[in-house]
């Protein structure tokens, strides 16, 4: 290990440590006095420093804008976190009850007309038959229609006035002469 | 330069105080005046980034060490990139014959950053505060925050690596 001592305790020295055994080889040290001077002479301020410095004054700089982005976000998880508290979630609460009972309506095309099957009149070989489900709320229960070969079951509520295809579930279908 | 949490807070003040070591440091490293001339300045903004204390002069020396270090690595891996084989055993022939802190530095110098490519980051950055800067076992320890005994096994790798090195490229 070389008798001078290091850039480190030389730096250390220069930025004021106390350190008189490293001060009193420099005294002797003409290699480690020159190296301790350049470390301590003084150098005009560059504009770039004043830019940075300016650039902290104004807030700048990315880490500025993470720790705004990291206070905002701890602000608002806060501020949700204090609203689920303040909400009782009682299951007690909320909104329960029967499943509505969906509306059924049948719909006949007869000869290109298309009209309401009241439940009673006889259904005809040829005969275009629509199904609407009508759903209670957002419940839809879709039956089969005809499938063991007989006329379609009456509605087991009111249909709705005027059908809405946005809010119900249709299946359409033509009756096979065969099975009526 | 102190502000209230103590942080650096004079760009100036903090540009005369520390800027000269840097860039003597980062010379010393780097050889190229120009080039160490921007790492310098790269390493002083990042320190201005900090939240360093500015009355623990020791802490920021440390950190301006490791930080100028890590950089100039950086760079020393792109120039040894162009060095050729012969560079190479010239380099690894002088590490041999050196001594760490000693008088000829700059082939030291010259002999890591033609290694630079070869040698693993943590073993070329204690290879320069070792052989370069000459720091203590203890010194290199503070200043890259790890113990002295992996400082030890750290030089005792660095000095197996360039032995066997020797023995590949060397005749």
């Amino acid at each position: 290990v070389t008798a001078h001592p290091s850039t480190f305790q030389l730096d250390a020295l220069a930025l004021g440590a106390d350190d008189s055994k490293t001060a009193a080889h420099v005294r002797e040290c003409a290699r480690c006095a020159a190296q301790l001077s350049r470390v301590q002479q003084a150098l005009p301020v560059p504009g770039w420093v004043r830019e940075l410095g300016a650039s902290r004054r104004r807030g700048g700089g990315k880490w500025s804008w993470l720790y705004r982005w990291a206070i905002a976000s701890v602000v608002v998880l806060s501020a949700g976190g204090v609203l689920v508290r303040m909400k009782p979630w009682n299951v007690d609460q909320i909104d329960r009850g029967a499943k509505g009972t969906p509306s059924v309506a049948v719909y006949i095309k007869r000869q290109g007309t298309v009209s309401l099957w009241d439940g009673q009149a006889p259904v005809q070989a040829g005969d275009g038959v629509q199904l609407k489900v009508a759903p209670r709320g957002m419940r839809e229960s879709p039956s089969p229609l005809c499938r063991t070969g007989r006329s379609p079951s009456s509605t087991k509520d009111r249909p709705p006035a005027r059908p809405s295809c946005r809010a119900a579930g249709r299946w359409t279908t033509r009756l096979d002469p065969r099975c009526c | 330069m102190q502000g209230r949490g103590g942080r650096l807070d004079d760009v100036e003040a903090t540009y005369r105080r520390y800027f000269a070591l840097i860039r003597e440091k980062c010379r010393r490293m780097l050889g190229d005046f120009a080039e160490a001339d921007d790492v310098a300045q790269e390493t002083f903004a990042r320190l201005w980034r900090t939240t360093l204390r500015a009355d623990d002069h020791r802490s920021v020396l440390a950190w301006i060490y490791k930080t100028g270090t890590r950089l100039a690595i950086d760079r020393l891996r792109e120039r040894s990139r162009m060095a050729g084989a012969d560079e190479e055993a010239v380099a690894l022939v002088q590490l041999a014959s050196s001594s760490p802190g000693g008088d000829d530095a700059l082939a030291t110098r010259r002999s890591l950053e033609v290694l630079a490519r070869r040698l693993p980051a943590d073993e070329l950055e204690v290879a320069l505060l070792f052989r370069l800067d000459g720091l203590s076992q203890g010194e290199i320890a503070e200043v890259a925050r790890i113990s002295e005994r992996t400082v030890r096994r750290c030089l005792q790798r660095l000095d197996e690596r360039v032995a066997k090195l020797r023995q590949e490229i060397l005749p």
